[in-house]
């Protein structure tokens, strides 16, 4: 082997980043498994596996994990489970980077039983050739529940373990299980409130959980498990274990965060907003319109509250409501160039009154200079304004009635 | 098909045939006669829709290549097909691929091609016939085809994979994405019938190399599904086929290359442009010339390809032809790669309707693309290889009619040394086809790849690479911590994807960007290997990308970047090396006329020292400057020939070095008294004094005859005073020089006829006291890949027909003393040397004696 890699090394290759003279395995004098987490050797010892209860008095962080109905949530996502059903699920890799030659080496699940405690279980692989009954166990646990719950497991963790499944020629647990990926929900409730969503931002800024002194951060698992392998020491694996235990608690943790929000008490505007908007694209139009009305009420924030405003305001031209509309969009107005524009449009189709087009035109071009976020665009204002007043100079010998439609039609 | 056929190619043929200046420049004319179809019926257990299809478009019989292969697929076997230009062998390949889908519901089979551009093409074919199945079948669910590149939408991808019966791709898209992904295509793979490896000969070289391993990856994978396809492959010719497909797949094949498809009468011909420069060797421009044969192929309305070696060359051709003709834009149109997709379509549309007169286009049109025919095919310089240059002259005439194409020759040796041998080109062609699968770099590299994609087993065969071997490599992975032995397997457990970072297309993973910055935007310009960017891109080198020359301002190794910018220059740099070359192995040698060849594994230092620039006009010297760059150390098998000691006496004392006497201008007596005093008459090697007589001599350092003018050989600097028996042993070492320089330099030239590579491919290295060869004089060729790719051992194979063609070529020679067409330019350090490399070659051949 020497004379192979010093032809290699004559020939311009470097392998790895790590020297090519690393230590010999030293299992006989490294710490054991069981000697850093408890826990025990099953399926026939090809699997290690931990087991935490915590009863339903635990607190992570702000929240408390239990005694929720998870009503709008379910409604939200449009599945419906009792909370016995779910199983949190998330997974340790081997890299990020995907494809066949990737594989998981510690899988948290989590569930609650009947008592409201939850459970949180830790399958680890602790050889990759033991990967068969490591994937055969993970499919014995899923057994007993219909809904996955995950953090952007949709695009990594299932289909990683489902290409694990195919490259042993082994049914997938998942087909039949529904799914409920809490990374896009929660990305749409925070959006405005956080400008980055990941677990670890979620977990210090809205579940308030510090982690302990434990922790590994997760991108350093595949080196950590490389090292574990070759020096069969499992000291740097009580991190891992405690870091993926976290991450099983803060998505249990996070759905109630969640679900708190979709309660509508003690939200912040921003929250409120992005929870209306959310019902709103669901087609729930009751439920966003309290949830924008309660925005109004936060007062704190006027640019939120001039937003629901203006939304409202849409919602009330749709249900034909075209006097609430008009209040609604002129309280908007005050920031929204958006409002304005529809007061415009009300004025010049409907009203026919330019003088007041006019001015909602100019106050939207006026506003739209400041106003943040806004979609509106100042030619299509300018364009407006110009036909408005060609309207108004056209005074008496102008015809609605057969000019209507056309503009209308521009309109939409 | 439309035909375009003009009546008036016989008023062409007549017109350079005639005694008129230009037809002195045809130096060969050939005629193909016509050659009638050899048919068969189309066979009995073919699937009747198959049969209805052919019939709806005419196809009442198969050619006899057709059948053949037909039934030797239905055998089981693997096929190469290597017939000639458009005769059919998409249907080669496609009725038992059609055949297959229609008779097993799930069957796959997986189509590469070796450019995105050519899978667009083949797609219309599948399709035209998927379109005619679901049109004409109940079947709940159609078949159905899907291109996947690089160009694919993420949001096709998903079905693609899923429910493709075919699937077109690439090599590099297998290596980047399908088969690191496998699972993704588990039912694709469960299911694969066929592979079909279209224009097989592009898989040469290093990308050959990579592909072959591609291939052992795909049989892996296929094998872990359960499958197990059969292959198809399709070649140009050439003269290893078999070994060549054999070597790619690693599996018996049988080789079909009976062509049973009609041809109609085919002139080629060879085009020599004049010389105009009678000293040093100097021919017309290809540019010029190619254009101006143009000027007779439109005045008889002949459509024409015009075949240019680099897009650049492309755009400046149609640039002058535009001009100088005075015609459409439509008339005249370039192809090549960089072209809109929709302007392609449109040329080639263009060119089957004849509404498009001339198209000049870069090799892009080389390969397989439905374009009819033209009457006519002009070759703007050797293209590079004997198949590139059948299949650009096969573009002419298609299955009937009359034809013509014509090469036009360029000055360096291999171009002409076709013009004096164009039987290379005509009859049957010398060219291998040539890869390493085993290189190890490239091993190493997939050997990864398969890690990655699946555990590997303790036993596991690897292609055809010794078990040995494997376990070394495998091993290195698992000390490296890149895998990890658990369970008699060996794992990947790196958060990496060894395929991104590996290139199909280099041996080296790691490569230099030139990149220009000129004006506002700094643009890519190309990419080099490290090893070659000391050579071709220190600091002060002119860098020539597709005729433009750039001034590299710096090399930046650390950050893989060289900055230069495009210049108007009339020089070109030549770098100055010092290379040190040691033997690590020998392999093989056996004793030649002569001397001995050998053939072994070789260390090559080398370090760039400075470099000189040379006047395009001229070729004389501008400057000399040095350089201090790094070392550097190139690993790799090698192919040497040495002369033994008796040989070179025997040279000596044939006198066979001897040239006629110089003459050193009026004044050389004065000169010659000056510089003995200057010396003070004492010979500056021995140390001896001037006896009254005889006189000592003064030697020129730099030879008389490389220069032209007398005055700057007579440069005192360049004279030195020598006692008579030094001069003797000085002259000889220079005449030695000379010789083994100039035929190295014949050597490497035509080297690339026979190994279908490119000169850069193979370094050269000259050495009067080689230490390879206990002393003696030697030639050293070696593959500049590092661990090589088969170019050495192959040259060791065929020394002797190599150096018989060096002979022809130097011997034939109109040149007196070398030129670039032979031996090479005039150097300073003992090159040019006609006559001293001429006798090297006959003492090697046995012909001296």
């Amino acid at each position: 082997m020497t004379q192979l890699s010093d032809k290699l090394k004559a020939l311009g290759v470097q392998l790895g980043a790590s020297s090519l003279n690393t230590k010999p395995k030293q299992k006989s004098i490294a710490v054991s498994l069981s000697q850093v987490v408890s826990g025990d050797y099953t399926y026939s010892d090809q699997v290690f596996e931990t087991v935490e209860v915590f009863d339903s008095k635990y607190q992570h962080g702000n929240f408390n994990l239990w005694l929720h109905t998870f009503k709008k949530v379910k409604h939200l996502l449009d599945v419906d489970f009792r909370l016995q059903d779910l199983i949190f699920i998330d997974a340790e890799t081997t890299g990020l980077s995907g494809g066949a030659g990737t594989f998981a080496f510690m899988l948290g699940l989590g569930w609650f039983d009947q008592s409201n405690a939850f459970h949180v279980k830790q399958l680890f692989l602790p050889e990759p050739a033991n990967e068969y009954g490591f994937l055969a166990s993970l499919t014995d646990e899923l057994a007993r529940f219909s809904t996955l719950v995950s953090f952007n497991g949709k695009s990594f963790d299932v289909p990683l373990l489902r290409n694990r499944y195919i490259l042993h020629s082994a049914t997938s647990p998942f087909k039949s299980m529904a799914h409920i990926d809490l990374l896009h929900l929660a990305r749409r409730i925070w959006r405005y409130r956080l400008p980055s969503r990941t677990l670890g931002e979620l977990e210090a800024h809205i579940l308030h959980f510090p982690r302990g002194e434990d922790e590994l951060p997760g991108w350093m698992a595949p080196k950590l498990y490389i090292d574990y392998l070759k020096t069969g020491d499992a000291s740097p694996m009580k991190g891992m274990f405690y870091h993926n235990q976290i991450d099983i608690l803060s998505l249990a943790a996070l759905l109630c965060a969640i679900e708190k929000v979709t309660l509508l008490d003690g939200n912040s505007a921003s929250e409120m907003y992005a929870l209306a908007e959310l019902f709103e694209s669901k087609g729930d139009i009751s439920n966003a319109k309290e949830a924008f009305e309660r925005t109004t009420s936060l007062e704190k924030d006027l640019d939120f509250s001039s937003q629901a405003y203006h939304r409202l305001g849409m919602i009330s031209r749709r249900a034909g409501d075209w006097s609430r509309a008009l209040s609604f969009w002129k309280k908007a107005a005050i920031s929204r160039p958006e409002a304005c524009i529809e007061l415009a449009k009300y004025y010049e189709h409907q009203a026919r009154d330019y003088n007041e087009a006019e001015h909602w035109c100019k106050k939207a071009m006026s506003l739209s200079h400041q106003a943040i976020a806004s979609k509106v665009k100042i030619k299509e204002v300018e364009y407006r304004l110009k036909r408005v007043i060609r309207k108004r100079n056209a005074g008496e010998n102008f015809d609605p009635a057969r000019n209507n439609s056309k503009d209308k039609q521009h309109d939409d | 098909m439309t035909k375009y056929f003009s009546p008036k190619m016989d008023q062409l043929l007549k017109m350079w045939h005639s005694d008129s200046p230009i037809a002195r420049n045809f130096t060969y004319r050939s005629t193909q006669p016509a050659r009638p179809a050899c048919v068969t019926p189309v066979p009995e257990d073919l699937h009747v829709v198959l049969k209805e299809y052919l019939d709806s478009k005419g196809i009442t019989a198969l050619y006899t290549h057709q059948l053949k292969s037909w039934q030797e697929l239905r055998k089981g076997k693997n096929v190469v097909i290597v017939t000639g230009t458009a005769s059919g062998k998409t249907l080669c390949y496609n009725l038992p691929v059609f055949h297959t889908a229609l008779n097993s519901p799930a069957a796959t089979a997986l189509y590469l091609f070796p450019t995105k551009a050519l899978a667009q093409d083949q797609k219309k074919n599948i399709d035209d016939f998927f379109t005619f199945w679901n049109n004409n079948s109940n079947q709940e669910k159609g078949l159905f085809s899907g291109i996947y590149d690089g160009d694919t939408p993420a949001s096709q991808r998903t079905q693609i994979r899923t429910s493709a019966r075919l699937i077109l791709t690439n090599p590099d898209m297998l290596h980047l994405s399908i088969l690191p992904h496998h699972t993704l295509w588990a039912s694709f793979f469960r299911s694969l019938r066929y592979v079909i490896l279209d224009e097989m000969h592009i898989y040469r070289g290093v990308f050959g190399s990579h592909v072959a391993n591609v291939i052992r990856r795909l049989q892996r994978i296929s094998h872990f599904y359960g499958s197990s396809p059969q292959f198809i492959l399709t070649s140009a010719t050439i003269a290893n086929s078999k070994d060549m497909a054999n070597n790619l797949i690693e599996k018996q094949v049988t080789v079909i290359d009976e062509d049973g498809a009609p041809t109609g009468t085919h002139h080629f011909m060879i085009y020599n442009p004049p010389i105009v420069h009678e000293l040093l060797g100097i021919r017309a421009g290809v540019r010029e010339e190619s254009i101006h044969l143009v000027k007779d192929l439109t005045a008889c309305e002949v459509q024409t390809i015009l075949f240019a070696r680099s897009r650049l060359q492309v755009e400046l051709i149609v640039k002058e032809l535009r001009e100088k003709y005075q015609k459409s834009e439509r008339k005249i149109r370039g192809y090549r790669s960089g072209y809109l997709k929709t302007e392609r379509r449109e040329i080639e549309k263009d060119l089957r309707e004849g509404n498009a007169q001339i198209v000049v286009s870069t090799n892009a049109l080389e390969l397989g693309i439905d374009i009819g025919s033209a009457d006519a095919v002009i070759m703007a310089g050797y293209p590079g290889s004997i198949a590139s240059t059948t299949q650009q002259s096969g573009r002419a005439g298609r299955r009937s009619g009359v034809s013509a194409a014509v090469l036009v020759a360029a000055s360096s040796p291999l171009d002409q040394f076709l013009v004096a041998h164009p039987e290379f080109l005509t009859e049957s062609s010398p060219e291998r086809a040539l890869i390493n699968p085993n290189n190890l770099l490239i091993l190493l590299n997939h050997l990864k790849c398969s890690v990655f994609e699946l555990p590997f087993g303790e036993n596991e065969n690897y292609g055809t690479v010794p078990i040995e071997l494997i376990h070394e490599i495998l091993e290195l992975l698992t000390a490296s911590n890149l895998a990890y032995t658990s369970g008699k397997k060996i794992f990947w457990v790196t958060d990496q994807y060894p395929a991104s970072n590996i290139s199909l297309r280099s041996a080296s993973s790691k490569t230099i960007q030139l990149r220009s910055d000129s004006g506002s935007h700094n643009s890519l310009i190309g990419e080099i290997d490290e090893h070659s960017a000391y050579r071709l891109a220190h600091p002060g080198a002119i860098y020539i990308h597709e005729g433009q020359s750039y001034l590299v301002n710096d090399l930046m190794i650390d950050i893989n970047e060289a900055q230069v910018s495009p210049v108007a220059i009339d020089y070109f740099t030549i770098p100055q090396s010092e290379v040190t070359i040691t033997e690590i192995e020998q392999k093989q040698t056996a004793p030649i006329a002569g001397g001995r060849k050998y053939q072994g594994e070789i260390l090559v230092t080398s370090q760039v020292i400075g470099y000189k620039k040379i006047s395009w006009s001229t070729h004389d010297i501008l400057e000399k400057i040095s350089l201090e760059m790094p070392k550097q150390e190139l690993q790799t098998i090698a192919y040497w020939l040495s002369l033994d000691a008796e040989s070179f006496q025997k040279l000596q004392d044939d006198g066979a070095w001897k040239n006629t006497q110089n003459d050193y201008g009026s004044n050389w007596s004065r000169i010659r008294k000056l510089v003995r005093s200057r010396d003070q008459f004492t010979c500056q090697v021995c140390g001896c004094k001037e006896k009254a007589r005889p006189h000592h001599d003064v030697h020129h350092i730099v030879p008389f005859r490389n220069f032209t003018n007398p005055q700057l050989a007579n440069q005192l600097d360049n004279l030195i005073t020598l006692c008579p028996a030094c001069h003797h042993r000085t002259e000889i070492k220079v005449r030695m020089r000379s010789g083994l320089s100039g035929l190295g330099y014949v050597l490497h030239h035509l080297a690339p006829l026979y190994l279908m590579c490119d000169i850069n491919d193979l370094g050269l290295h000259t050495d009067p006291e080689s230490p390879l060869a206990s002393g003696s004089p030697a030639i050293i060729l070696y593959d500049q890949i590092p661990d090589g790719i088969g170019l050495s051992e192959t040259i060791y194979d065929i020394h002797h027909s190599l150096l018989e063609s060096a002979y022809d070529l130097v011997a034939t020679c109109r040149c007196q003393d070398g030129c670039p067409s032979c031996i090479g330019p005039a150097g300073e350090q003992g090159s040019g040397g006609k006559i001293e490399t001429l006798a090297l070659i006959r003492a090697f051949l046995g012909t001296w004696l």
